[in-house]
This record gives structure tokens, sequence and C-alpha cells, in this order.
């Protein structure tokens, strides 16, 4: 299996992953900024995201209605199995070069 | 919480987001951005929570995520492919189909983009040869020519030969140089062997010439066979000519006025594409052994002698700068005495010899290069340019046709930019199936083209891979162009309409792209048609010109190596001849060698022409003094004794005839003249240029022609007769006579040339076109033929149908005339001029023949298809569907 991951769009992946079902547009945004503190636009969110579509590594879709957005619709998304396989992969890379290293075991 | 009825994002952002967005699935990303902002609002003022949203606004317009959504919109995501040669043999698949169910179109876009393109490759093929000129010398890239530029008081001149003292000096004084060979080009004559004859040119040079040149040697030494005096070498060709087949090694030849030589070594013939084009080489030394002898002036270490010496330089690599500063300073030391002659040196490169800017007067090589050369890319262009216009058009035309299919690809999935694609592809198919039509007018023209070129008979025209590859690759270039206007067209058809029915479909551009282009087309046929008219008229004006001498019932006789007197008292014995004269050259139809006159109290000199007649000629021609006397028979006096004209004496400010005479010169041999006559002016050269300073001299060493006044019934019997006479002279050579009116006529021959030239040009414009014309009149009347059975029906006649279906076209062929007359009015008008001192001016004959030419080809081709549609059965059209 070869597909590569940026450093963001790994975060992405992650931040995806961990907001379960309420992973749409802005609650991305913010996690990114509150854990990664990185300030980004919904433009630039967006084109990573796109191309984790076209890799085949998130799914989306339209959700219902809300309220407080003017009435307009949220876009959630999902981790595909292939991105569970894909960052696990590369967990388990890092942690195996991380024991070979001499940094320590522990991550700072 | 603030009033939120008044708070809301700013609306000129969310619009420029909406509209930019198009068709594409946005709501979530608005959702998005809508909640950014009102939650920023609560924290920030509310001009920065503004300023945030359109920072956010203008990021999505730049995202790629915000690209995506707009293609997945346009296009069903199955309908993406990765599979390109899949899609591209689809392509030529789908054009191959279409252009064999449309034979007709094809037929017309293969025929005119083949005349279209013939041109072009003819271009691309003769750039091609002019490059590869010098390159098989090995070291061409180190190889240069001192060229000088001569700065005259009135004008400088830049000259591709140079004093042969600088060969000498920068052979001795100065680095950076690795080989030099000096080249002087007066090695012309006739070289006599046994009792055979022959003329031949080449030059004299020195061993070095071989290793500065990759010429290969058959037999002989290279080291040697040019190190002594009097030694020559010959080329293959030239040695069978000469000696038949007999070894020519060590024969001794005698050769002109310079003496007998031994012939010392065969080199192989000189490959097509060298500049340098010889039959013979004679040893340098020869040179310095004349002058010693005094039979030639001195050359071999002169200054002033910049005509006809030329220096090669073989440099060390990257030392050209070094020996542009050593020339330089050679200039600057041997010119620098007032009142004298100014000149400086410049290397050029060998490889640059044939194709520059400038062009150098004196060149021993061929010049292809400077405005010629753009001209004739301008006219590549304008045949070219037509033929693709044609293809766009006709296409475009035919739109409705291929709407459906159009349409049908598209709902089906398919991308704009593959429709784009396969429209390319069926262009690039019909251009490269041009080409191999183009490549057989090409090579029926080659040889026609390379034959009018003043120095193509040293041109390389071989039909290379290279070329061909040039040629497909020129093809492919066409194609996408061509292809580009009607590819985009049909690209942007919508489906909806397209399939909804093509009626209401609206054509690119309407008709006025058509109209314009039917219109340039017609213009530049009708341009090409008076080119030709006009030439024409103008050779027939040039023969039939009043040239101010007597042509009628002169017969001019080569006297290769007959006895003047002999000849003289022979032939005056016949009945049919009335006088005889002598004379160097023939009047009016060749051009004539140039000499200098100095004047002895000035430091000035005129340039003159000049030709070598007896004391007949006068009187033989019908050329009358103005004052003075004729030659008489005396011989010592004649020889210093010059006759001029009345434009050489005018133009030096003399205002009577009689005060020119007794005026004495020098001439640049050293020889004292002196003015005994003044001749009423006459057009002695061909009519390129206005008369100017000529002078009649008197030797009959220089006599090459015998001028025969004649009066004879029947000129068949009078040339056999004198051709026994000829015999009976004991004779060897043939009898060479010509008639003096017939003479004149054949220099203008060169004028067949560009007749040719204007005539194919003439040709391509005007079939190029017609298969245009004869395009769009086949589809406009196949779209209206229900409307003319309709009015067939209510009773119109076929004459006013005609008439209907090919007004628009007649009127955009006046409109075509319009423009075009002017334009060929106040351009042949300058060009003829320009080739040509004495010329016609274009007139009604020219105009009114050309545009009766272009209304019977454009009337004819509208007639055989508008006819045809209006004389068709209403009922059939009508049936139909």
């Amino acid at each position: 299996m070869k597909k590569y991951l940026g450093e963001f769009e790994e975060l992405v992946l992650l931040t995806v992953s961990m907001l379960g079902d309420d992973a749409y547009g802005v609650a991305i945004k913010e996690a990114l900024q509150e854990k990664a503190n990185r300030t980004i636009t919904i433009g630039s969110l967006h084109s990573t995201i796109a191309r984790l579509e076209e890799k085949g590594l998130l799914e989306s879709w339209l959700g219902e209605a809300t309220a407080v957005r003017g009435g307009r619709k949220k876009r959630y998304f999902k981790l595909t199995a292939d991105a569970v396989q894909v960052l696990q992969h590369i967990k388990s890379l890092r942690d195996d070069l991380w024991s070979l290293s001499n940094l320590g075991t522990e991550p700072i | 919480m603030k009033n939120r009825q008044n708070i809301s994002p700013p609306k000129l952002a969310e619009r420029l987001l909406s509209w930019y967005a198009g068709f594409a699935q946005i709501e979530d990303l608005q959702g998005d951005l809508e909640e950014i902002f009102y939650h920023e609002v609560e924290t920030m003022p509310l001009f920065k929570a503004k300023i945030n949203y359109w920072k956010q606004v203008i990021g999505l317009l730049f995202s790629y995520g915000l690209k995506k959504r707009q293609k997945d919109q346009s296009f069903h995501h199955l309908s993406y492919t990765q599979n390109n040669t899949a899609m591209f043999r689809n392509y030529i698949k789908v054009a191959v189909r279409s252009l064999a169910r449309n034979k007709f179109f094809t037929i017309i876009n293969v025929l005119g983009l083949s005349f279209g393109m013939s041109v072009t490759i003819l271009f691309i093929g003769f750039l091609i040869s002019v490059t590869k000129y010098d390159k098989f010398h090995k070291n061409y890239e180190n190889i240069y020519r001192v060229t000088s530029l001569l700065d005259e008081k009135t004008n400088t001149e830049r000259m591709a030969s140079s004093p042969a003292a600088i060969g000498n000096i920068l052979d001795t004084d100065y680095t950076g140089i690795e080989k030099i060979t000096k080249i002087n080009t007066w090695a012309r004559g006739e070289i006599l062997y046994g009792n055979k004859e022959l003329p031949m040119s080449g030059y004299f040079t020195d061993p070095n010439f071989f290793k500065l040149f990759s010429f290969k040697m058959l037999e002989g030494n290279v080291k040697s066979v040019l190190d002594k005096p009097y030694q020559m070498v010959m080329t293959a060709k030239a040695a069978q000519r000469l000696f038949s087949g007999a070894d020519p090694i060590g024969k001794v030849v005698s050769f002109a006025e310079f003496g007998d030589f031994t012939v010392s070594g065969i080199m192989a013939d000189i490959p097509e594409g060298s500049s340098l084009n010889f039959e013979i080489l004679v040893s340098y030394s020869t040179i310095q052994a004349l002058e010693r002898d005094g039979k030639i002036a001195n050359v071999s270490n002169e200054w002033k002698q910049f005509r006809d010496n030329y220096t090669y330089i073989l440099l060390k690599k990257g030392q050209q700068e070094e020996v542009e500063q050593s020339l330089d300073k050679i200039a600057a030391s041997h010119y620098q005495k007032k009142d004298e002659v100014h000149a400086s040196f410049d290397l050029q490169p060998l490889g640059d010899i044939v194709l520059t800017w400038e062009d150098h007067r004196n060149d021993l090589a061929p010049y292809f290069g400077g405005i010629t050369l753009y001209a004739f890319g301008v006219i590549t262009l304008l045949i070219l340019l037509p033929a693709c216009f044609n293809y766009s058009n006709i296409s475009i035309s035919r739109a409705m046709k291929r709407a459906k299919e159009i349409g049908v690809r598209k709902v089906v999935g398919g991308y704009k930019t593959q429709i784009w694609y396969q429209f390319i592809t069926e262009t690039v198919i019909i251009c490269l199936v041009a080409l191999v039509g183009s490549i057989g007018i090409y090579t029926i023209i080659i040889q026609r083209f390379r034959a009018m070129l003043a120095a193509g008979g040293s041109m390389n025209i071989e039909l290379t891979t290279f070329t061909i590859i040039a040629f497909v690759i020129f093809a492919i270039i066409t194609g996408i162009l061509t292809g580009i206007v009607p590819a985009s067209y049909f690209s942007k058809i919508d489906p909806v309409t397209a399939l909804k029915g093509s009626s209401n479909l609206k054509l690119f551009g309407k008709t006025s792209f058509k109209k314009t282009l039917i219109i340039t087309q017609f213009t530049l046929s009708l341009f090409f048609i008076i080119g030709v008219v006009v030439q024409f008229r103008q050779v027939y004006y040039s023969v039939n010109y009043d040239l101010g001498f007597d042509q009628e019932n002169l017969l001019d006789v080569d006297l290769q190596d007959a006895d003047q007197d002999i000849f003289r008292a022979e032939f005056s014995k016949q009945s049919a001849v009335k006088s005889i004269s002598m004379s160097s050259h023939i009047m009016g139809a060749q051009s004539f060698e140039k000499n200098w006159l100095y004047y002895h109290d000035k430091n000035d000199s005129i340039e003159i022409s000049q030709m070598f007649v007896d004391q007949n000629y006068l009187s033989n021609l019908g050329l009358t003094l103005v004052a003075g006397t004729n030659f008489s028979t005396n011989t010592t006096h004649d020889e210093n004794g010059i006759i001029i004209n009345e434009t050489f004496y005018k133009s030096e400010g003399i205002t009577n005839a009689i005060d020119a005479l007794d005026q004495s010169f020098t001439l640049e041999d050293g020889t004292e003249v002196k003015v005994i006559g003044v001749v009423k002016d006459f057009n002695y050269a061909l009519l390129n240029n206005p008369i100017s300073h000529f002078v009649l001299r008197y030797n009959p060493e220089y006599f090459r022609y015998a001028n025969l006044k004649v009066n004879a019934r029947d000129k068949f019997e009078m040339l056999s007769g004198m051709e026994s006479i000829w015999k009976d002279m004991g004779q060897q050579q043939i009898f060479e006579a010509q008639f003096f009116d017939q003479e004149i006529e054949d220099a203008f021959r060169s004028y067949s040339n560009l007749i040719e030239i204007y005539g194919f040009l003439g040709f391509l414009s005007i079939t190029i076109a017609s298969l245009g014309l004869l395009g769009m009149v086949v589809y406009s009347t196949e779209t209206r033929s229900k409307e003319v059975g309709v009015r067939k029906v209510m009773g119109a006649s076929v004459k006013t149908l005609v008439i209907l279906l090919s007004k628009e076209y007649f009127r955009m062929m006046m409109i075509a005339a319009l423009i075009a007359i002017p334009i060929s009015y106040l351009f042949f008008n300058m060009l003829l001029s320009q080739i040509q001192y004495y010329s016609v001016s274009v007139g009604f004959i020219d105009i009114g023949l050309g545009l009766g030419l272009l209304l019977f080809i454009g009337v004819a081709t509208l007639a055989s298809q508008t006819i045809r549609t209006a004389m068709a059965n209403p009922v059939d059209t009508l049936r139909s569907e």
C-alpha cells in the first residue's frame, strides 16, 4: 500500500478521527487551532480535505439543516478503512524508528 | 450577545464566493464561514470579524478544495480516467471515422492544406539546406574569414574580401591563430590542353587551404600540391572534362595569360553545401612569380587591394577576441593617413557566411540572408494561413452536423478537454495526410526552385530524415494551431441546446469571421494574379524598349579564337554582310566590367563601365557622336583614346560636350587616357540600372564578338553560308552566331523566373481560395435547399435563386477587389522600379485582367453549386425528412 501522507494531512486525519461524529469544517479547524496551535483558513483546510478524499482516505456526507448557520447544512467527515491502515502504518514505523534511535523511548 | 439582527457577514464577499463557485456544491462551506463569523463577532470588533471573513473567502477562492468541487459538479466522477493512451486511441478512431464519413470536406481540406503547406515546407527545407552550408569542414566551428569595412567619405561598404597583406602580417606577427590561408580569385580563364580549350575558374591559394578546409584529395600529396609556383589542382569533374579519362597528374596545361602549369593533384568534387566553389586551385606562389615578371598587378602583399582577395583563418579555441583586437591594431596602423582609404576588419564565422543579415560586397560565397529571406517567410505565411483558416471555417460551418455527437459525448460524461483533444487530433490527422501531398509538391518544385536561386547550384537539397522529421513536426504544429479555433468552439457547446435541436445553435462569431476570411483569401489571390500580369507586361516592355541603338539585322558572332583580320576579310566578301565591327561585350545584354578613372590633379576617381569596340561599331549600332571623333585605324593613338557618353560629362559638371574633349584620366593599371569623343546616351546595360558613366575604348586584344550588319532575305541560307566560311577558315569550334534582338530577349529571360514564382503563388492562392469558397457554398446551399424548394414552389425562377444564393459571396469578392487593387497598385509599382530602373507601372490592363480572372474562377465555383441547387426539383428537397 503506497499512500504517503504529508504532516498536515496526518494531523487532519487524526483530528477527524478524534472528533468522531462531530467532524465537520469549523470543528476540525478549531480542534487544530486548540491542539496544534495552528491558525488555518477554511480554504486551506478544504484543499487538504479534497486531496485526502481523492486519495480515498476520507469520506463525507451532508448532515441535517441547522438553525445556527443560517439554515445551512454541515458536511461531516469520516476516516475510511484505508486511512486507519495508513495511520497505523505510520505510527508503527515511527515507533520502530524511535525505539532504534538514541532519543529515549518516551517521546517528549 | 450583540444584536444579531443587524450583524451579518459582508454581502459582497458572500456574493463573490457564490458567483465564483457557480454550480459547485458549497452550502457547507458557506455554513462553516458563517459559523466562524458569528463566533468571532462575540470575541472581537465587528470590522475585524468582517476582515477575517474576507480572508476566509479569498483563501477559498484559491483553494484546491473549491476547484475540485467545481470539477466534480461539471462531470460525473466516473468519466474521469487516467488511461490516456486508450482515450488517445479513441480520438484517432473517432477522427478517422468522421473524416471518412465526410469524404467531400476531407478532400477539400486535405487539398487545401497540401497546397498551403507545400510552400512552408519548401521554406523549411530551404532553411535547413542553408544552415547545412560548410558544416562538412571538420574545423568549421573555428574557421573565420576576415571581412573589411571600407569607409569612404560618402558611404561605408562591407566587403567579404580583405587585402592580402593582412594574412601575411597576422601569420607572422600575431598570436591566437592556428592556420591562415589566402585566396585570390583571379584564377579564371581558358585552359588549353592539346587542342582542347575550356573556360575554368578557381582560386590562387596556398598549401594551408587543405589544412583549414576538409576537401578530399584523390591524387597528389596535400602538403606539396600547391607548394611551388605553376602548380595546379583540379577537381575530378574538371579533370575529366579536360583530359577525358587520361591520367592528369604531371600534365602541362596552358592557363589564360598566366602561362604553363603542371597538374599536381586531383581532388574530389566539391560536395553540395560548400560556400567555396571552384574547378581549379593554383599555387599562391605563382602570384609572386607573375608579379616579378610584371604579368599582373602587385597584389600578394598589398594593403589597398581590397577586392578579390580573401583571408580565412583557423583560430585557436577561444581566441576570437584576441585576434579581433589584433585586427583593430593592424587597421589603425595601416590606414591612418588622411585623405586615404579608411578600413577596419572583422572576423566572420564560417557558419554565418551564407546566412547573415548583411550582404557583403565582392563575396565569393552564395548569400541567402537579409530581406529576401524575410519576404520568403511572409509569403509562406500568406499562403499557409488561408489554408488553415479554410479548415477552421469549414469545420465550424458544419458544427450543426457535429453538435449532436458532441452533445451525446458530454451527456455520457465527456470532459470539455476531451472534446477539445478529439478535434485537435482530427485536425492533426488531416494535416499529416496533407503533408504527404505537400511533400509530393515539394519534390516537384524543389529542383526548379534551386535552379532559380542565383547561387542555388551549390545547395544541398537532399531529403534527409532530419528534414522529414522537421516537416512532420511542422504538420503537427499546424494541425494544433489550426484546430484550436474549431476545437474550442466545439468543446464549449452546451449539450442541452445541442440535443434539443440544432436549429437554435448559435454559430461562433456569427458570420463576420467567415466573411473576413473569404475576403482575405480573395484579396491575396487578386494580389498575386496582378503580380503575374504586371511581370508579363514588364518583360514585354523591356524587350521592346528603345535602347537607343539599332538591334535589327545585327548578327553577333562569337569569335572564339578566330583571327580577327582573317575573319573580317573573309566575312566582308559575303554579299549579305554590309559591315563588320568588333566588340568585347554584347551591348544591352550583359553587365560590363567596372573600371576606375582617376583624375590627374585630384585624389578622386570615377567608377565607369567600359567596353572595347572598333571604329565601325558606332555606325553599325547607329550610335551618334555628339562631339569629337570616332576611333580611327591608327592603333597606338586609339588605345589611349576614350569615347564617353553624355551622362559622363554631365555628371562631372561639364555643360557642353565639346568641353569634355581632351580631358585626360589615369586608369587603375596606370594607362593614361584622353577623351576623344562624346556619344549620345543609350542603354548599354540591362534596364536594371540607370544610364551612368560609360566609356568606349579601343583595344583589339579584348574583342570577343564580331557584329555583322546583315541584309538577307533568307536568314537560314545566309547562316549556313557563314558557317562554311567559318569552316574554311580552319576553325575547330562550332560557329556561334545569334541575332542581336534575340540575344537581348534572352537577357530578359531571368524575368521568367519571377513570372514563374508569381504564377505558382497565384495558382496556389487562388486554388486555396476556391476550395474554401467551394466548401462554404456547398454547405450553405445544402442547408438552404429547403428554403430554395419553398421559394421555387412559390414561383421563383432559377435565375433569381442563383442570384439569391451567390449574392453574398459575390459581394465579398467585390470587397476583396476594393482592398487588393490599391495595395497591389502601390506594392508592385514600388517593386517594379526597385528591380528595374526603367519599368512599367501598374495599369488598367493589369487590374482588369486580374479582376476578370478572379471573378471568372469565383463565379465558376459559385455557379457549379448554386445552379444545381436552384435547378433541383422542389419535390425532392421538400419531401426529405
